[in-house]
């Protein structure tokens, strides 16, 4: 009995035990694992600490100061770019950029890639419309010998006559390759015409013109533009200004200043394109560009575009992601962007979608872009872009090179110094009010739209356009399509 | 009676007692080691039920990456299902008991975050980044699907149909990519280890439901997996925060070992040229494979490596593109197998003779290694280059970071010390390379394959 009884007893504690725990661990389980937990605040992102001088050459220094890498990063922004090739020349720039890192009057190209190498040293070019951007990474213990290299390309660029066929073939066929992309060929359409008559080249190259460019254009551009006062360096790592200052003076010491001649850039104006400009070329896809004029990085809107961009495509949760491609069907992708030149600024949208659904693909857009206009913002639909943009910031700057190339460019654009770190504080004042306000300054309701693509086949979607300007690969006009009959044919 | 009592004692103490401890909180606490020699804070714990959790403190921005990796991949497919573990990473966003089918994306993207998964031969990853404020939302989801994966006939077959689809546009752009499954088949003549990850059509339509979650169940549990997170979260939070949404997923049965690898010494079809009608330009495609490496021989293998293909200045590089011009385009990488590494080049060239001075080239060249020291100036150059990427890999970005430990944890089954891996690097001289070289670049391992357009 005794022995019965005690068996009872350690039996029920037992269950007891296991009946408490597993009603805990069970009510537990469920209360956390059914919903997502809510974030703690969220924890803006400050810049680094950065500091700024400049040298007795006019080349400004700029510091980014991080103890914890073993790497360097430095980028030099030649504030130079494809506007300043002459108009009979587009891509001289981006050529003459490219020549500094093929040979030196010491070096050899094949020389500098086994120094680079030996050095631990990468390296790659950026050509924009407004600025060159070389960025460069290497062993922090290098840093002298990768400055002296790295001044060197600079400061005495061999532009050799080998180097340079080289680099305009390469060059070419990148170009050519361009052209038959419905989508890039269809921005640099749009580029074209948003900025025609301005003077203004946007970086659009004709592949044609880099067969002219010559040793003498291309010593030309690096004599006039390619010059410490027209430069910046950036600078991240374990480093001061003093000692950063120190070490590139020296590094740098031959590269010599020359007076310069910065023209100001034109402001665009929005037009209502009573047309619609489409691309012909030869392609299974079709590509749609629809775009406006914007205020130019750093204006009082900047914040709220940012938001309206959001909106309405920044991501694959936005309008029109989830409208045409989600819900009808009509794209493969339907993203927004915002593009930033000197003094101006562009938003436009860009959908891949089909010969058959193109038609149908610019009314939704169109429409989606009036709702815009004339819609309240939903609150919540605001505060989750805004969300996206704050938790999406820190992201945009993870790579060295990218942080730099951020602050850097906060130099050539003049933005404040404290520009990025009140990101967070301007974006969270973002009203639906404002959003909406900055909708109706710049998006005309009658945007340029650029359709790149094969026409025949799309033409029967797009019978409902009043008025079709058809172009070649040339950008040449070569018929006009009114209600769907197509007239002026030249071909 | 006797029966009885030896029950009763059994039943009793075994069950009450951790309960007890369990209620009481006195169950022993996970081990936690701070690692020297790396520039951010490091530490590592496990949990009760077997999952290994690294964490990286940089708080240099307020981001957070975490990667959860599986002890699994294509090597586990099992015979006949080609393409399981790869479908897994599929359905793996497909739902599980508290988020809906691709959810997961939704919440990530919805913070602003990025996320991705990778499959390789044996092992699997899934990987966010997230703002910081978010880490409990990506353990959330990620516990929620390594807790309770749902899977049903329907999925399962939405998967296939897209796997399917996407092999064929996969074929369509990248007309050489099946060439570089066929060079695994040559050099791997065995299922497990030379079959293509992504499966065939047959093999894909083959697996079931069935399969998936007797897949699912076999090593998607915590006993199996590596949890690293790097970013601005300080440890103890990790830890507070990965407990609790891990430490009650029941562990699961010890994933199988390794199948044995059977290959014949020599490498059949060690030249053979295929006509396809898909591709527009001549390429060659070289495998070698380097059977049983030793665990201090591998560095050796990585900067030969080095001094061969990596890079514009690297010897096949000047020789092929720059100098002799033979090839138009030039790649080429190492990828290791458990006990072997294959060494693998890829080249495009404009016709047919180009082809075979390559080919003559490139077996020459590993030949010099194996004939004559490299420089010593030629190694420095490999061995900073080595020691770039591996810094770079380590303190560029949080994911690159968690990425990289989480492959040195199943590696090596611990974490680097920095300050080794580099000094291993600086300690080898060029007769290591020409012993290296001497000992595994046989010409019996070598293989050919020629692609050439109709």
């Amino acid at each position: 009995m005794k022995l019965a009884g005690s068996f009872r007893f350690k039996y029920c504690l037992t269950g007891l035990l296991l009946l408490v725990f597993c009603l805990l661990n069970l009510q537990s389980q469920e209360r956390f694992r059914r919903n997502p937990p809510y974030p703690d605040p969220l924890n803006p992102m400050k810049v680094p600490p950065i500091e700024s001088g400049l040298l007795t050459s006019g080349l400004r220094v700029v510091t980014i100061s991080r103890s914890n890498r073993p790497l360097f990063n430095l980028l030099v922004i030649v504030q130079a770019g494809e506007n300043d090739s002459p108009r009979q020349l587009p891509g001289l720039a981006t050529v003459t950029a490219e020549m500094l890192l093929k040979g030196t009057l010491s070096l050899s190209s094949s020389a500098i890639e086994e120094q680079m190498e030996s050095l631990g040293l990468t390296g790659s070019i950026e050509v924009r419309a407004d600025y060159i951007l070389y960025s460069f990474s290497f062993l922090e213990e290098n840093l002298e010998a990768s400055l002296r290299l790295i001044g060197s390309l600079f400061y005495e660029p061999a532009f050799s006559s080998l180097e340079l066929a080289a680099v305009k073939r390469g060059f070419y066929y990148q170009q050519v390759a361009r052209k038959k992309d419905p989508e890039k060929s269809g921005y640099d359409f749009f580029l074209t015409r948003m900025f025609a008559g301005t003077g203004y080249n946007p970086g659009v190259i004709d592949e044609d013109s880099i067969r002219n460019i010559s040793q003498k254009d291309a010593m030309s551009f690096h004599q006039r533009f390619i010059r410490p006062n027209n430069s910046i360096i950036v600078l991240d790592g374990n480093i001061n200004l003093n000692n950063a200052s120190l070490k590139i003076s020296r590094a740098f010491s031959r590269w010599v200043s020359r007076p310069l001649d910065r023209p100001s850039v034109p402001r665009i104006r929005n037009l209502n394109y009573e047309t619609v400009a489409f691309l012909d070329l030869p392609s299974p896809d079709v590509s749609v560009i629809i775009g406006n004029a914007v205020s130019p990085p750093g204006s009082d809107d900047y914040h709220a575009l940012l938001v309206l961009n959001q909106l309405l495509g920044g991501s694959p949760s936005s309008r029109l992601f989830l409208n045409l491609r989600e819900s009808k069907g009509l794209a493969y992708y339907a993203f927004s962007h915002l593009s930033f030149f000197k003094n101006n600024g562009l938003f436009w949208i860009r959908v891949k979608s089909s010969p058959e659904s193109v038609g149908q693909v610019v009314k939704e857009i169109l429409s989606q872009l009036n709702s815009l206009l004339e819609e309240r913002i939903d609150p919540h639909e605001l505060e989750k872009a805004k969300a996206f943009l704050a938790g999406n910031f820190p992201l945009e700057n993870q790579l060295p090179e990218q942080m730099a190339r951020r602050i850097g460019l906060q130099f050539v654009f003049q933005l404040p110094s404290d520009f990025w770190n009140k990101y967070y504080e301007n974006l969270l004042i973002v009203s639906s009010e404002k959003v909406q306000e900055v909708a109706r300054q710049y998006l005309t309701r009658q945007p340029l739209v650029v359709i790149s693509g094969d026409f025949q086949a799309s033409l029967n979607s797009l019978r409902a356009v009043n008025r079709i300007e058809i172009y070649n690969q040339k950008g040449q006009l070569k018929a006009i399509c009114e209600k769907g009959v197509v007239k002026n044919e030249n071909r | 009676m006797i029966v009885f009592k030896v029950k009763r004692k059994n039943i009793f103490w075994p069950a009450a007692t951790p309960l007890l401890f369990l209620l009481f909180g006195l169950w022993a606490g996970p081990a936690e080691a701070q690692l020297p020699g790396f520039p951010y804070p490091l530490s590592q714990f496990k949990l009760r039920n077997g999952l290994e959790v690294i964490v990286c403190e940089d708080s240099s921005l307020p981001l957070v990456s975490v990667v959860v990796s599986y002890s699994v991949g294509s090597v586990n497919d099992p015979e006949n299902k080609g393409g399981l573990a790869f479908m897994m990473q599929y359905l793996m966003f497909q739902g599980s008991q508290n988020v809906g089918p691709m959810q997961h994306l939704m919440y990530i993207q919805n913070t602003g975050g990025e996320l991705n998964a990778s499959t390789t031969f044996d092992k699997t990853f899934f990987y966010e980044t997230v703002p910081s404020n978010q880490l409990s939302l990506v353990l959330w989801l990620e516990s929620d699907r390594m807790n309770s994966l749902e899977v049903n006939e329907a999925k399962v077959a939405r998967i296939k149909e897209l796997m399917l689809a996407n092999e064929q546009e996969r074929n369509l752009q990248e007309p050489y990519a099946r060439y570089f499954f066929l060079m695994d088949q040559i050099l791997f003549p065995d299922f497990s280890y030379g079959h293509s990850p992504l499966g065939t059509k047959e093999s894909i339509n083959s697996i079931t439901v069935g399969d998936v979650l007797a897949f699912y169940h076999r090593y998607y549990v915590p006993n199996n997996a590596v949890i690293c997170i790097s970013g601005d979260i300080k440890a103890q939070k990790a830890r507070e925060l990965v407990t609790k949404y891990f430490e009650t997923i029941p562990r699961g049965a010890e994933a199988p070992l390794y199948p044995e690898a059977d290959f014949s010494s020599v490498i059949s079809s060690r030249d053979q040229t295929i006509v396809d009608p898909m591709v527009s330009t001549p390429a060659l495609e070289f495998g070698l494979r380097l059977d049983n490496p030793l665990p201090a021989e591998r560095p050796l293998i990585r900067l030969f490596e080095y001094l061969l293909i990596n890079g514009k200045s690297s010897r096949l590089y000047k020789l092929l593109v720059s100098r002799e011009r033979t090839a138009l385009y030039l790649s080429g990488n190492l990828e290791a197998r458990r006990g072997f590494i294959s060494l693998k080049i890829f080249l495009l060239a404009n016709n047919q003779i180009m082809i075979n001075r390559s080919k003559k080239m490139i077996s020459d060249e590993l030949n010099k290694f194996k004939l004559e020291l490299v420089s010593e100036r030629e190694l420095l150059k490999a061995k900073n280059k080595y020691r770039y990427d591996f810094l770079s890999q380590l303190t560029t970005t949080n994911l690159a970071r968690a990425l990289t430990l989480s492959e040195f944890y199943f590696d090596r089954g611990q974490l680097p010390d920095l300050n080794e891996e580099l000094a291993t690097i600086d300690k080898i001289t060029p007769y290591s390379i020409l012993a290296m070289a001497r000992k595994y670049l046989q010409e019996a391992k070598y293989c050919f394959v020629t692609i050439l357009p109709r």
